[in-house]
């Protein structure tokens, strides 16, 4: 097992649930026409093979911001699962626990602080309400309770 | 199991000139260094912050570019003369902002392409204003791969990196997969424009009848200012490639044979010819300009010289069964891993046309299977498999420690083709002292004065090593005795970037006894290293993936995938602490559609 020194970090840790990424993409790129953070640009070459989820390049620089999610998702196939995927492998009741601890820890967070663009705070209990709502939609959190399940079914309740 | 620990009586012994190095270099970080040391490497994180975050408001106006420059060659001198700049770009990443943030990932893409990879989906990652990016950015580097369906894990209907990325079915056997990207496809998949070539030659003795092979292979980058100098001096423009149909050497008439970097490609016209032959294109009389005619010649070769060949390069098929069971289980599974592969790129070779075997006068390719009678290399390989499927064959104790902790008993370790395997060994063999006790280092030894020896001492990796220590550690940890298994294994370390050559030349060690004295760096921490830098490797991924930029969230992910790859010897903290963040980055999307909700809610009630 590797040493692991856990050291003081002076960072700004963004709690997710405080991130509007996609809101600062709409008023910060899309608003201003300016190129999307990280996207290809329209003219630069589709890298081989070509990706059946890639979509097709728009005619001008004007974006709605379609082409930030679309990449995103790609990472999310590309990498995110795969990733996730052989640690469900390796060990799923771990894999379970983790799923379990970050979902709950963003589910307790609490009240959230008012947001910027608004200025008005979200309940925690909404917050609750909603994230078990739009959890279900995604494929991706469809895979991480299928693979929770996954892991349940294959751990006897004798073991507990 | 059959497969027993590897007696002791039976270890290896390193000989002269294959010693453990004193001539090493360690992280500026380790807790070892003076405290000299340790206060001048503390600087040098804020310094480089500050550089960055300056540069980053600069304006691009001709002041701006200067700086730029400047910069750039600032970077390559400390980069030269402190081998471990990547844990301070690193640490930038981690711990300060996103501006500075992405002109850390680009100046580490620039310095260290291979050991961070390359771009699929996002933007190039060095595509900033300070540095040019490269025609060939997000190039693949294409590279024969063998996926085990016995080690394949049960999924559910996803994509992962054992999929072909062309027809996303599953991988079995013989593959292709660029490691910088981990874009995994078929053979048969492999249309890629940059990685084949048409050879049109007319036949030797007619010569009206024309005839046509498609070669497959993938150029490895070289230094560009080389390539620029051979525009001017041959008028080819060779790089180093690698090739997946066997054909000849333009030179000797010989095949190419090997798995990785064969020899030199130029770029304009078909000419294939070996490394060491460059130096005798003329004496040959092969043209330094690009106007060869191809003829048949070129391309065809008699069946026993073709056996001779191959005989001659790998000695190891002069092999009987019994001395092929005398070798470690390491020793076998890395022959058969090669030798396979070898088998697989002859084969094509002869389906595509690229190399005509002449075989009892007839061409092989004439034959309705393409079926070459076998030889000493499918006899080899099938004892190979045979030795591996019956378990008579002893395991070094450290193969055995990675059995037991990644729980894979009833699936051994592929050497060569085991990503989490080959990370293990990189792991080993950047330690200062053999894992396995090293014969040579008695209890006296640890006690006295002037080599002092301590298991702290052993607890953090070298950055920097010259081979002949890899090539001691690999015989002493892994049993891989035999100098050319060790070869394989380190060329295979060499081409995933786990290790690189200071010298950055491009071509695989080729000598063991030459070459003993080259120094090999291991850019960026692994996962598996007893090291404080996996902490800032693993902050850096959770920075990455809380960026807003996708370049930056797609080099978190290509660390994750190619440096912390989930297995049983990882740390279960990293582990989680990189879970939940690979959680969050996904629940944030979710989070994005929350706020557009509610934003649309905002707007009715207003």
């Amino acid at each position: 097992m590797s040493l692991f020194f856990d050291r003081k970090r002076e960072r700004n840790k963004a709690h997710p649930l405080k991130d509007s990424h996609l809101a600062t993409i709409l008023r910060e790129f899309v608003a201003k026409q300016r190129n999307l953070p990280g996207v290809r640009l329209p003219q630069s070459t589709v890298p081989w093979p070509p990706s059946p989820n890639t979509r097709s390049a728009p005619s001008s620089t004007a974006s709605n911001g379609g082409d930030f999610v679309s990449a995103r998702r790609s990472l999310l196939t590309r990498f995110a699962l795969p990733w996730l995927s052989r640690l469900h492998a390796l060990d799923p009741v771990f894999y379970c626990q983790t799923l379990f601890d970050t979902c709950s820890q963003i589910a307790e967070a609490g009240e959230l602080e008012s947001n910027a663009m608004f200025g008005f705070a979200i309940r925690g209990n909404d917050v609750c309400k909603t994230f078990h709502f739009h959890i279900q939609k995604l494929p991706s959190c469809v895979y991480c309770l299928s693979a929770t399940f996954e892991a349940l079914r294959q751990s006897s309740p004798l073991d507990h | 199991m059959g497969n027993n620990i590897t007696d002791s009586t039976r270890a290896w012994t390193p000989s002269p000139p294959f010693t453990l190095s004193t001539t090493i270099l360690q992280s500026a970080n380790d807790p070892h260094q003076s405290s000299q040391m340790y206060e001048l490497a503390f600087l040098v994180p804020p310094i480089l912050g500050a550089i960055l975050d300056t540069l980053n408001t600069t304006p691009l106006s001709t002041i701006g570019s200067e700086i730029y420059s400047r910069f750039g060659k600032l970077l390559d001198l400390l980069a030269s003369s402190k081998v471990d700049l990547y844990n301070d770009l690193l640490e930038i990443i981690a711990y300060r902002g996103p501006t500075s943030r992405r002109l850390a990932v680009a100046s580490l893409a620039k310095l260290w392409p291979k050991a961070i990879g390359h771009t699929v989906i996002s933007r190039p990652l060095c595509s900033n204003d300070y540095v040019a990016t490269p025609e060939s950015a997000d190039a693949h580097q294409f590279m024969p791969w063998y996926f085990n369906p016995k080690h394949r894990q049960v999924r559910v209907n996803e994509i992962l990196h054992d999929n072909c990325r062309s027809c996303s079915k599953i991988i079995d056997g013989f593959a292709l997969i660029c490691p910088y990207c981990m874009t995994a496809v078929h053979f048969d998949c492999y249309d890629y424009a940059e990685g084949n070539y048409e050879v049109q030659y007319s036949m030797a003795n007619d010569p009206r009848v024309q005839r046509v092979a498609v070669c497959r292979f993938s150029s490895l980058q070289a230094d560009r200012e080389k390539i620029r100098s051979e525009i001017l001096e041959d008028r080819h423009i060779f790089q180093v490639a690698n090739w997946f149909t066997l054909c000849l050497c333009f030179v000797c008439r010989k095949p190419l044979w090997g798995c990785l970097s064969q020899g030199l490609k130029c770029q304009r016209c078909p000419i294939a010819l070996h490394l060491n032959c460059r130096g005798s294109m003329n004496t040959h009389g092969l043209s330094r300009q690009c106007s060869v005619v191809v003829t048949s010649d070129d391309m065809t070769i008699d069946w026993a010289e073709l056996r001779r060949s191959c005989l001659e390069y790998f000695p190891i098929l002069k092999s009987t069964r019994d001395q092929l069971k005398s070798f470690s289980y390491e020793e076998i599974s890395t022959f058969l891993g090669v030798l396979r592969t070898q088998l697989h790129i002859l084969i094509n070779g002869i389906t595509f046309g690229t190399l005509v075997v002449l075989q009892n006068g007839i061409h092989i390719a004439h034959d309705r299977n393409h079926n070459i009678e076998p030889f000493e290399l499918h006899a080899t390989v099938k004892t190979c498999e045979e030795l591996i499927d019956t378990s008579v064959l002893p395991f070094s104790p450290m193969t055995q420690q990675f059995i037991e902790d990644t729980n894979t008993e009833m699936f051994k370790p592929s050497i060569v083709f085991d990503w989490s395997y080959l990370e293990y060994v990189t792991s080993a063999v950047k330690s200062s002292l053999p894992q396995n006790g090293y014969p040579h280092h008695s209890a006296a030894e640890f006690l006295s004065i002037d080599h002092p020896v301590t298991s702290d001492r052993i607890a953090h990796p070298y950055v920097s090593a010259p081979l002949s220590h890899l090539r001691s550690i690999l015989g002493l940890d892994f049993s891989l005795r035999s100098d050319e298994a060790a070869k394989f294994v380190l060329n295979q370390l060499l081409h995933l970037s786990f290790v690189e050559r200071q010298d950055r030349a491009p071509h695989p060690f080729q000598d063991f006894t030459l070459e003993k004295d080259a120094q090999c760096l291991f850019p960026l921490p692994l996962g598996l290293d007893l090291s404080t830098n996996v902490e800032t490797l693993v902050c850096s991924v959770e920075s990455s993936l809380s960026d807003l930029d996708l370049s930056i969230n797609e080099f978190g992910f290509l660390l994750l995938t190619r440096r912390f790859w989930p297995s049983g010897l990882a740390s279960e903290y990293g582990l989680k602490r990189l879970a939940r963040r690979i959680i969050s980055w996904i629940l944030d999307e979710v989070c994005h559609f929350f706020l557009t909700e509610k934003e649309k809610e905002i707007k009715l009630i207003l």
